[in-house]
């Protein structure tokens, strides 16, 4: 008994620093957010739009392109913008007309890692829009989370 | 003396009969006058109406011409002063454009990269753009795509201390 004793005790230290810790750590998960634009039944062929999170603890961890094909490619964006919770990002394409989407068009998906609890929220503001010849177009910005 | 009535044309009397003959017959004659008389008339009416005829400022063949070179290059000169200050106006509003600004619109946005990707892919190879502070973006002294990629990255800079 005795000599059980103090093993007892040191489990019993182990068990409390861990659960301790448990409750100290956030909790971190992963989100992707897509970015769609649109247009309507005008082509776009250019934009560029600029996101901050505006609540929760989001880092920006990684940008790809969006479904079609002139926008596949990752868009223009600062890598200041990696570890960081805001961008600006922006792409054009030079293709014809008849290559260019319309609709709603998926331009880009933003993965974030998100710290804590609160569910998090952006603030989206699409500066350009604008179709073959650069004249704007009137497009609205959509923002879908928990997609991937 | 006898009155003549007023609707009477025809003379009365002897020394009017002899007046209007005497009258008609110079006329038919002509009337001549002097030179001398005529140049004394003249004389007298230039003096009249200009008593100071050496003030006269009384040009010359020489003096003409050499007025009217001296306003063509008086014209000539106004006109190489506007011209250059036009030039100088211009020069001075395309340095005031920030470089990448293609559209001039005062801000570097993906537009500007966009058209002068536009530009690049319809201008031939053997006749690129003329580089300027604006479109040479990198100052590499041509303008090419990575010209245009230069000034989308621009466009995408946060600004700095942004999180």
């Amino acid at each position: 008994m005795r000599k059980l004793s103090p093993i007892v005790i040191v489990a019993a230290l182990l068990v409390t620093a861990v659960c301790a810790q448990d409750d100290a750590a956030p909790t971190v998960r992963f989100d992707a957010v897509d970015v769609f634009v649109l247009t309507g039944d005008e082509p776009i062929a250019a934009y560029q739009l600029d996101i901050k999170a505006a609540k929760g603890i989001v880092t920006i961890v990684g940008i790809e392109g969006g479904d079609a094909d002139v926008f596949a490619a990752p868009p223009f964006y600062d890598p200041l913008a990696i570890q960081n919770d805001r961008v600006i990002i922006a792409y054009f394409s030079t293709a014809n007309v008849d290559a260019l989407p319309s609709g709603k068009v998926r331009i880009a998906t933003i993965h974030v890692q998100i710290t804590g609890d609160v569910v998090p929220e952006y603030d989206a503001k699409l500066t350009v829009a604008a179709t073959v010849d650069g004249k704007p177009i009137d497009a609205e910005l959509l923002l879908e989370t928990g997609t991937k | 003396m006898e009155e003549m009535p007023l609707n009477d044309l025809e003379p009365k009397g002897e020394k009017l009969q002899q007046l209007h003959k005497d009258l008609s017959a110079a006329t038919r004659a002509g009337i001549t006058i002097p030179q001398e008389l005529n140049d004394a008339i003249l004389k007298r009416a230039q003096e009249a109406f200009d008593p100071n005829p050496s003030k006269q400022l009384r040009l010359g063949k020489p003096a003409a011409w050499i007025a009217v070179a001296a306003s063509l290059t008086l014209i000539i000169w106004i006109s190489d002063v506007i011209r250059s200050a036009i030039t100088t106006s211009q020069q001075a509003t395309t340095a005031a454009i920030m470089p990448g600004d293609i559209d001039r619109n005062g801000k570097v946005d993906i537009l500007d990269a966009f058209k002068l990707a536009r530009v690049l892919d319809n201008t031939a190879a053997s006749s690129p753009p003329t580089t300027t502070h604006i479109n040479d973006f990198n100052t590499d002294g041509t303008v090419d795509s990575l010209d245009v990629n230069a000034i989308a990255m621009q466009a995408v800079a946060l600004p700095q201390g942004a999180s």
